[in-house]
């Protein structure tokens, strides 16, 4: 690792550096990023915008262990990400790092609480501390009356908020969110946004948010625009 | 969890009950036909041994101490020891009509001697002394009776005189029945005390049985030791035969075997169907951070559960119709007598196993513990290692892909 990802003293919890992702085909190689630089500290709340298939959800997979840089360094919460094994991409996703996906992605035949629990039990074994966890975080979220709901019995803004309490079960030291409002209606997006933010801000985690919508890039203390390949601070 | 998961995705998705039942089939047929052959085998490889081959021969006489006694005190697994001869002949009754016959000339105390070929010979009419004693096919296909007198070829060989052959009159002595036709039709006993002189310059040979037939290396070493040479064990004299046995059960074994394998391709399908359409959701646990093993685990529970309950329940079938196989067929028996008559055509004599046929009464069944271990053990691990092999597709799902896709 360079010494730019050795640097603790700016106690950063993301650090990337010269990120670069191409698919290749038979028939042409495609440069998606281009040499990406990109720092978080703990407690940041930052956006990432930018035109469609520019390459945000890529960057974003590659930030939360999902994918691997064809170059390029990445360190979050510590972990090498680009010399990790499969199983440490595992433990990684599973203790440093929460998803929120543009589709909620719930297990439909499990429950809100089952749903939200999930991470917590695979991560520790301890189901019972699990069910607390994730019937806390549900309360918070507005779903404490909707425990025992499998996701077909909840609405597009209710089943996102469970993914939302399932990203943050195992106090990550990051959320990633991949336009998490991206198919809701006007009101619930709103609901989902405000959470994301005051939840990230209440238990000081970092939240990198890719998004389409101005607004919820706007409120994000740090914003950036993919372009071309390039990550680039506003 | 893992449970409840597969459960759900088990309503929705492809169902592994047929492949269940496949094993459970599987196995159940496995059992019946091993247990069945094994019973046929078995029954006539004892009654082989018992009535004609015993498990060691020594040359009597030959090179040391070759006599009952001595190969008594030689071998302390040894139930009997009986000196015999073999003589190969014709034999005719009054009316001229022949049948090939092999005679063996036993001590007149033979039964007394040898408490497995008593037991094994089932006097029909008269006893064991005082003449031939002949099967009951024999009795029958020359119309023979106890008291009769016939005719046997007498051949004695010669270096100087050459072949010299002679009738000899016999008196029918006794008829035995041991449920085995070639010993039934070909095979007759002679008090050493009625051969008079047929098989006279014939070396007599020891048959030794053992209390364990598997013990045969062990006591032709313990004969040696003791200077008992040229000993003989049942499995070299009857190599081709039960060799012929055993590559017909490895045979039988192999193509009932093939139930599992079709059943394994079945199990392979309808689990990569399995994991195709959870594609979705097995991404999804892999982002949580589940690893690739403890996704597999889940689907390897379900190839687990179809495996060794398939496989349980078969030995259960299998045991049971293994066990009563006689009912069973009573049972078959009497349904198609039933249809027959339903029907009107008759046909209340029916019989799978006919006696005028097969030459049997019951049908025998032998299961061994280790066949039986063998067997319900292949039945589960075909699922088992069908499901491995389907589920490996779980490490090759990448999250971002699917997830992106979505």
């Amino acid at each position: 690792m360079n010494e730019e990802l050795m640097d603790e003293s700016r106690d950063d919890i993301l650090v990337c550096s010269r990120v670069r992702k191409v698919f290749a085909s038979e028939a042409e190689e495609l440069e998606i990023l281009g040499g990406v630089d990109l720092r978080l500290g703990r407690g940041d709340r930052a956006s990432i915008t930018g035109p469609s298939g520019c390459g945000k959800s890529t960057l974003l997979s590659i930030l939360g262990g999902l994918d691997r840089p064809s170059s390029g360094e990445v360190s979050v919460g510590g972990v090498d990400l680009v010399r990790s094994g499969d199983d440490g991409l595992s433990a990684f996703r599973a203790s440093v790092v929460g998803f929120v996906f543009q589709f909620h992605y719930l297990l439909k035949d499990f429950t809100a609480l089952e749903n939200a629990m999930l991470p917590a039990y695979m991560l520790s074994g301890d189901r019972k501390a699990a069910v607390a966890k994730a019937r806390v975080l549900l309360e918070a979220v507005g779903l404490g009356g909707r425990l025992s709901h499998v996701p077909a019995k909840l609405s597009g803004g209710e089943r996102q908020r469970v993914a939302i309490a399932r990203a943050l079960i195992n106090d990550p030291a990051i959320v990633l969110a991949d336009e998490p409002t991206g198919n809701l209606d006007r009101a619930s997006a709103k609901a989902v946004e405000d959470l994301l933010f005051e939840l990230a801000e209440r238990r000081g985690t970092t939240l990198l948010v890719v998004t389409h919508d101005p607004g919820m890039a706007e409120r994000a203390s740090r914003r950036f625009v993919l372009r071309d390949g390039a990550l680039a601070e506003s | 969890m893992a449970s409840r998961w597969f459960r759900s995705g088990r309503e929705s998705g492809p169902s592994l009950a047929p492949a269940t039942a496949g094993i459970a089939v599987g196995v159940a047929a496995l059992l019946c036909v091993i247990g069945v052959m094994n019973g046929f085998q078995l029954g006539f490889i004892d009654a082989v041994l018992d009535l004609d081959s015993y498990h060691v021969r020594v040359p009597a006489g030959v090179d040391g101490p070759a006599s009952v006694s001595g190969i008594i005190d030689a071998l302390p697994g040894a139930t009997a020891a009986l000196p015999f001869v073999d003589v190969r002949t014709m034999v005719a009754n009054k009316r001229g009509k022949a049948a090939a016959l092999r005679i063996k000339i036993v001590p007149d105390d033979a039964l007394s001697l040898d408490p497995a070929l008593a037991a094994r010979l089932e006097l029909r009419s008269g006893e064991f002394s005082g003449g031939l004693v002949v099967g009951s096919e024999l009795s029958k296909r020359l119309d023979l009776r106890v008291g009769d007198v016939v005719s046997v070829l007498d051949v004695s060989a010669d270096e100087e005189e050459g072949i010299d052959a002679s009738m000899a009159g016999l008196s029918v002595a006794g008829v035995f029945h041991c449920g085995y036709y070639d010993f039934d039709a070909a095979l007759a006993f002679l008090p050493e005390s009625s051969a008079g002189g047929l098989g006279r310059g014939e070396a007599p040979t020891i048959g030794i049985k053992l209390g364990d037939r598997y013990g045969d290396a062990r006591a032709i070493a313990e004969l040696a030791e003791a200077g008992i040479a040229g000993a003989e064990s049942w499995r070299e004299y009857n190599r081709a035969f039960f060799g012929a046995l055993r590559m017909e059960k490895s045979v039988m074994m192999m193509l009932v075997g093939l139930i599992f394998l079709v059943v394994g391709v079945n199990i392979f399908h309808s689990m990569r169907k399995a994991v195709y359409g959870r594609v979705e959701d097995i991404a999804t646990m892999k982002a949580l951070g589940a690893d690739s093993a403890s996704v597999r685990r889940v689907f390897m529970l379900d190839g687990i559960a179809a495996g060794v309950g398939g496989a349980l329940a078969g030995l259960c079938a299998g045991l049971l119709v293994s066990m009563n196989v006689n009912e069973v067929f009573s049972a078959i028996e009497a349904f198609v007598a039933f249809a027959y008559r339903i029907v009107g055509a008759g046909g209340s004599a029916f019989e799978i196993f006919s006696p005028k046929l097969f030459y049997i009464g019951d049908v025998p069944v032998r299961l061994s513990f280790a066949e039986t271990l063998f067997i319900t053990a292949a039945g589960a691990s075909s699922a088992v290692a069908a499901a491995w092999a389907a589920s490996s597709r779980v490490s090759r799902i990448l999250p971002s892909e699917v997830l992106r896709d979505e």
